[in-house]
């Protein structure tokens, strides 16, 4: 038996996701964990149950609206219904370089359409994934062998290993793998094998706006080498 | 171990030529459990309409476009989903194209709505939120580039699978099953006894076990998603 995910995210990032209280971006990356990891699958159901307990117990107390019942039924019911039989629901895999044949979690698919990939450095490659203005989210893909620089981040980080591994100072990370790292680490994530990730930054960019670093090409990651010495 | 083998639910067939589950198969099987022709004939002699369980309506409407039914349905969850929209929009323009929005996907797609994976309350609470995560962010003018049902899937589409690369690895799965049943807490063992070794449909293993049709489906759907869980983490 393979090993399993190990590293998940916080119930109290899960009861958020189950309420749609969390950005976009954040959403997007907690849902494709969740379709990897079966543990947090049922964490969510947990909490999505106490969701629904709550709607049917707050049903009583509410008026009802003044709302044209009979015309909306009469509209909606004018229109088509979807047959039965379901559409083809196989997603092509993506045809990109670095995705190459992998079935991303449905929560990506769209957003890994038409990837342009940049190099950051030797064997690191970015892609922008255009999905939220709250957030910055991203591809990753490391190639085998390939290590980063030495970095901190400017607000808190959360990576999901799409495929592959990598490892840095605290730990290896595996398929379906949840991290989640605030200013306070420094790291050097490095591949033996390569790896493709997918990154949601949360903090919002008008935080770092106007920092010369931004014009740096790794625009995300500051540099010790190029800072300190 | 004959047994065993109806204990495997769509999530725990090995699909899979890449890292990711894609078990999209179990669509047909959705629509089918949503189209059982009992429901239609329970829904649509209007007199039996007012006692009809919400799947029962669902499943009238999937099956026959009934449109009685599905004003029945209509007037049970119009007010609980526009109390959702004003709770997170906070305004009552929104609120009433969210009742339509949710309201019309359910006419549409009753036919997906899959009886295994959750009761109708279930379903429709979700597509209400998801609906109104989508206007929202129409609202705010945020690229549209994922939906909400790609976020929060209506189950429809993906079981998620598990990582399982061959049949030997499967027949060893298999075989702790019963292990793994174990594990789980009494009354999730009870329901899914029930329903997929002794073969009882839904409403006789709640009738023998005398608790409600939607307990039961709860129990069932926690206690398999618990055992797909122990299955997946292994030793």
């Amino acid at each position: 038996m393979k090993d399993s995910v190990l590293h998940h995210p916080s119930d109290a990032l899960l009861v958020r996701f189950a309420r749609r209280e969390l950005p976009l971006g954040m959403s997007v990356i907690v849902s494709a964990h969740v379709e990897m990891c079966g543990h947090c699958r049922v964490r969510v159901a947990e909490f999505e149950s106490r969701e629904m307990r709550d709607w049917n117990a707050g049903q009583e107390t509410v008026q009802a609206p003044d709302l044209d019942f009979g015309c909306m039924i009469k509209r909606i019911t004018s229109l088509p219904r979807q047959s039965a039989e379901p559409a083809e629901t196989f997603a092509a895999a993506s045809q990109d370089k670095f995705v190459k044949g992998l079935l991303l979690p449905r929560a990506l698919r769209q957003a890994a359409d038409g990837l342009r990939w940049t190099r950051l450095t030797e064997g690191i490659h970015q892609a922008i994934a255009p999905i939220d203005h709250e957030s910055r989210c991203e591809f990753i893909y490391m190639a085998a062998g390939a290590s980063t620089p030495v970095h901190s981040h400017y607000g808190r980080e959360y990576t999901l290993v799409l495929q592959g591994k990598f490892h840095d100072e605290l730990g290896s990370y595996g398929n379906g793998d949840f991290l989640s790292r605030d200013a306070s680490h420094e790291h050097q994530p490095a591949s033996e094998n390569g790896c493709l990730s997918f990154a949601v930054l949360d903090r919002p960019l008008r935080f770092t706006r106007g920092l010369p670093r931004l014009l740096d090409p790794i625009n995300r990651l500051r540099f010790r080498s190029g800072l300190a010495r | 171990m004959e047994l065993l083998l109806k204990i495997n639910p769509p999530g725990l067939l090995p699909a899979r030529e890449r890292i990711f589950p894609r078990s999209a198969l179990l669509g047909s099987r959705a629509a089918v459990k949503a189209t059982r022709p009992g429901n239609r004939d329970m829904a649509s002699s209007s007199s039996h309409l007012k006692s009809a369980s919400n799947e029962e309506l669902l499943g009238a409407v999937s099956h026959s476009g009934d449109t009685a039914a599905f004003a029945r349905l209509f007037e049970r969850y119009a007010t609980r989903i526009y109390q959702t929209g004003m709770k997170l929009t906070r305004s009552e323009q929104l609120s009433r194209d969210l009742v339509q929005e949710t309201m019309l996907t359910v006419w549409r797609k009753a036919s997906l709505f899959d009886l295994e994976r959750g009761s109708a309350d279930n379903w429709i609470f979700t597509l209400a939120r998801n609906r109104c995560f989508d206007l929202l962010r129409k609202a705010k003018r945020q690229p549209i580039c994922v939906s909400a049902d790609d976020i929060w899937p209506l189950g429809e589409e993906t079981e998620p699978a598990l990582d399982l690369d061959n049949t030997a690895e499967l027949s060893a799965l298999l075989s702790r099953v019963e292990e793994f049943l174990g594990k789980l807490p009494v009354a999730q063992q009870a329901v899914i006894k029930q329903v997929y070794m002794l073969d009882f449909t839904h409403e006789e293993a709640a009738s023998r076990l005398g608790i409600p049709l939607g307990t039961l489906k709860s129990r069932l759907r926690l206690g398999l998603d618990k055992l797909r869980y122990l299955a997946g983490a292994g030793e």
